[in-house]
């Protein structure tokens, strides 16, 4: 089970957010990135432009 | 998107979630954003104030309505705003020259806080800066903006709101999913 400091949680009650590093390796990052760019882009809420591509 | 969540969802960040807001929450809506190097996309002061939605209906305390990629966004009584969180998964390293996103602090628990009121002689923004296999949790509520990327580094985040509510028959939230 994660141990999650007390910092954590009194800053996302005070400030509404709370950033946190190294939730996934390399490997599981790799993994995400290898399952999105072989999701099916061709549905209507797929937008690609060249500033932005986004899929929902 | 749902193919991802297996891989988004792993031990550690149910942990998070479970320490933070408990049991019962489900994603309600996922978008994969892929800012490329040479980007211009910039997004301005805001708050996320609508839910998307399965179809539009005439419901008290529900609206004003919008239509985004051909889906229904409304925007909900507050107390399902405040009890809403949000994800950003973070698949690059995230700095304010790549576009991360900047948050006034706190902002969340002023209610509906329009842009052009903010009083920055009170308030302060803050640059989120995050490394590849970070994570942000944040308050639909939090104001939030992103600037252009300047340094030609790509930022491809997963957002995913999470929500616990059970809306009034006939709305449906247009995704849900239990993690």
């Amino acid at each position: 089970m994660m141990q999650l400091n007390y910092p954590i949680m009194q800053q996302f009650e005070q400030d509404g957010y709370a950033l946190v590093n190294d939730i996934y390796t390399e490997a599981e990052v790799a993994a995400i990135i290898d399952a999105i760019e072989t999701a099916d882009h061709s549905g209507p809420v797929f937008r690609k432009t060249k500033d932005l591509f986004a899929i929902r | 998107m749902t193919g991802v969540h297996p891989y988004v969802f792993n031990d550690r960040l149910r942990a998070l979630i479970d320490h933070l807001f408990g049991k019962g929450y489900f994603v309600v809506k996922s978008i994969y954003f892929d800012k490329p190097p040479q980007s211009n996309w910039f997004v301005a002061w805001h708050q996320d104030l609508t839910i998307s939605v399965g179809e539009k209906a005439d419901v008290p305390g529900f609206g004003p309505w919008t239509v985004k990629q051909e889906q229904y966004a409304v925007q909900p009584p507050l107390e399902i705003l405040q009890q809403n969180f949000t994800l950003r998964i973070h698949l690059d390293d995230t700095n304010s020259d790549n576009g991360a996103l900047r948050v006034v602090p706190g902002s969340h628990a002023k209610g509906v806080y329009r842009p052009e009121t903010i009083d920055w002689a009170v308030e302060r923004e803050y640059s989120c800066e995050l490394r590849r296999g970070g994570v942000m949790i944040m308050r639909p509520l939090l104001l939030h903006a992103s600037n252009r990327t300047v340094n030609e580094a790509r930022r491809r985040v997963i957002h995913i709101e999470c929500s616990k509510a059970t809306l009034p028959s006939p709305l449906h939230w247009s995704e849900k999913l239990v993690y």
